[in-house]
């Protein structure tokens, strides 16, 4: 028989890189050599969309699209971004964009 | 049937027959428009929360209210969010009103097996001196206190109270007031006295084996059949005729047909088919010789929440062949002859009397002017 069959065997042996002189720790400073992905034109354009939502003065954000959200505010003069408009207008009919950050969840 | 300046006495019902026979033309309607549209549904869609209802009522009401609030306390109180209240400062605060009644029917209390409560018999009023008012404005909610009379006000109702806070989390108010009147637009001047009948409550097929004669009579004088001459003159000055609401009667809506089985109801007609065919008759009668509106009620075949929408003519087949009958919302409004009329068939009044501690249902329909709202407790217990 072998050794006893331990149930971390089904995992993948990965060994934990030393850095240089011992600091193996965990590092405060970022490393070197991978600078972060620049955000797609579509993340920023979500996020602000997402900020939309979330402004507690337009009033609830669920239930409604996000277009009806904007047309409501601007009716009762509360002069929401014209940004996020040009934003819901360029992407008609994609729901990420079209649709609030609640929709997937029920009521 | 009129009163002194309405009518004129001619005498003539006890004259021989005459070979002419005077005929009176009614008064035209110079100017009707319909401005129900708003009241009107598209689609229904029913996953619709109400915070929506409520954070517009707020947020249209607020410049109403601080300008009120100006105007009684002087330019320069404080008006204030919830979230910025500082203890013991006096400001003012615009919010929407919470009544918190331990005696309101609430379902999720029946329904509710551990307090093996039976369902609570209706009652005519639901206050109760515990009754606690809380204010709520678009983030948060505080509990008033102090010099504000909470039987006589309900939920749903926006207005502006003047006080401080207190470090126990309460506010305490010193005074409160509502949006009043809003500025009219003044009615133009008219050349002949021109009417509007209000009727309501014909309360048809009730089943209690009365007759007609009273909506019968009223028909014939309305169309110019009763009456000498003089009254027929003036009852050609009424240029309209508004139905507003209850045609038919409770008893149409008896739960028995509902309930029991459907191989029991096989046979039997609902009630208010019946009752559909008296009005329909009736109806032909009034709209061959008048403009008539009718507004559903609350027993009538028509979606019960408000706004509710206009009957389905399929239900007067020999009426709606005359274009001066019309089917309009409950709540209607219109503009006759430049004068504004805005109704209800009294859903909202009654709903209020059943929440507050006031009598008079006259006094309830002015105060619904005074807070510039046709029913506050419209998406809670209506």
């Amino acid at each position: 028989m072998g050794r006893k069959r331990l149930i971390t065997d089904s995992y993948q042996v990965v060994k934990r890189r030393e850095g240089p002189v011992g600091h193996s720790k965990g590092e405060l400073a970022p490393e070197l050599g991978e600078e972060p992905q620049p955000p797609s034109v579509d993340e920023a354009e979500l996020e602000l969309l997402r900020q939309f939502d979330l402004a507690w003065q337009y009033g609830p954000c669920t239930g409604i699209t996000r277009l009806q959200r904007w047309h409501r505010a601007e009716q009762m003069g509360l002069e929401p971004p014209p940004e996020v408009r040009q934003v819901l207008q360029t992407h008609p009919g994609d729901p990420r964009f079209q649709f609030s950050l609640w929709h997937l969840y029920p009521l | 049937m009129f009163s002194e300046q309405a009518a004129q006495r001619a005498h003539t019902l006890l004259s021989p027959p005459s070979a002419n026979n005077a005929t009176f033309a009614r008064v035209p309607v110079s100017s009707y428009t319909n401005s129900s549209q708003p009241f009107r549904l598209g689609e229904r869609s029913f996953s619709r929360q109400y915070a929506h209802i409520y954070a517009t009522r707020l947020l249209q009401m607020r410049p109403f209210l601080v300008s009120r609030a100006k105007q009684r306390w002087g330019g320069g109180v404080q008006v204030k969010k919830l979230c910025e209240l500082q203890p013991g400062e006096k400001c003012c605060v615009v919010g929407t009103l919470f009544k918190a009644m331990p005696l309101q029917p609430s379902i999720l209390r029946e329904i509710s097996e551990e307090h093996n409560l039976l369902p609570q018999p209706p009652r005519s009023k639901y206050i109760h001196p515990d009754d606690e008012l809380v204010l709520e404005d678009e983030l948060q909610r505080i509990r008033l206190e102090g010099d504000v009379d909470a039987s006589r006000l309900v939920t749903g109702t926006v207005l502006a109270v003047l006080g401080s806070a207190r470090d126990s989390g309460k506010f305490v108010v010193e005074d409160h007031c509502f949006a009043e009147l809003a500025p009219q637009k003044p009615a133009p001047p008219l050349d002949t006295d021109r009417f509007v009948l209000l009727v309501s409550g014909l309360g048809l097929g009730g089943g209690g084996g009365e007759s007609l004669l009273g909506t019968q009579l009223l028909v014939d004088v309305v169309t110019g059949q009763l009456g000498d001459e003089g009254e027929q003159c003036s009852a050609a000055h009424v240029s309209r005729v508004i139905l507003a609401g209850n045609l038919l009667s409770h008893n149409t809506q008896s739960r028995d047909s509902i309930n029991k089985a459907k191989y029991l109801t096989k046979k039997t007609q609902a009630a208010s088919v019946e009752a559909v065919r008296m009005l329909d008759e009736i109806l032909l009668q009034l709209s061959a010789s008048v403009p008539v509106d009718v507004m559903p009620g609350e027993f009538d075949p028509t979606n019960y929440t408000l706004p509710q929408q206009p009957l389905h003519p399929c239900m007067f087949p020999l009426a709606t062949a005359y274009s001066t009958l019309q089917l309009v919302t409950n709540p209607y409004q219109a503009t006759i002859d430049g004068v504004r009329f805005l109704g209800t068939s009294g859903q909202n009044v009654s709903d209020i009397f059943r929440y507050s501690s006031m009598e008079d249902h006259l006094e309830i329909l002015e105060w619904t002017l005074r807070v510039r709202h046709i029913s506050p407790t419209a998406p809670d217990t209506l």
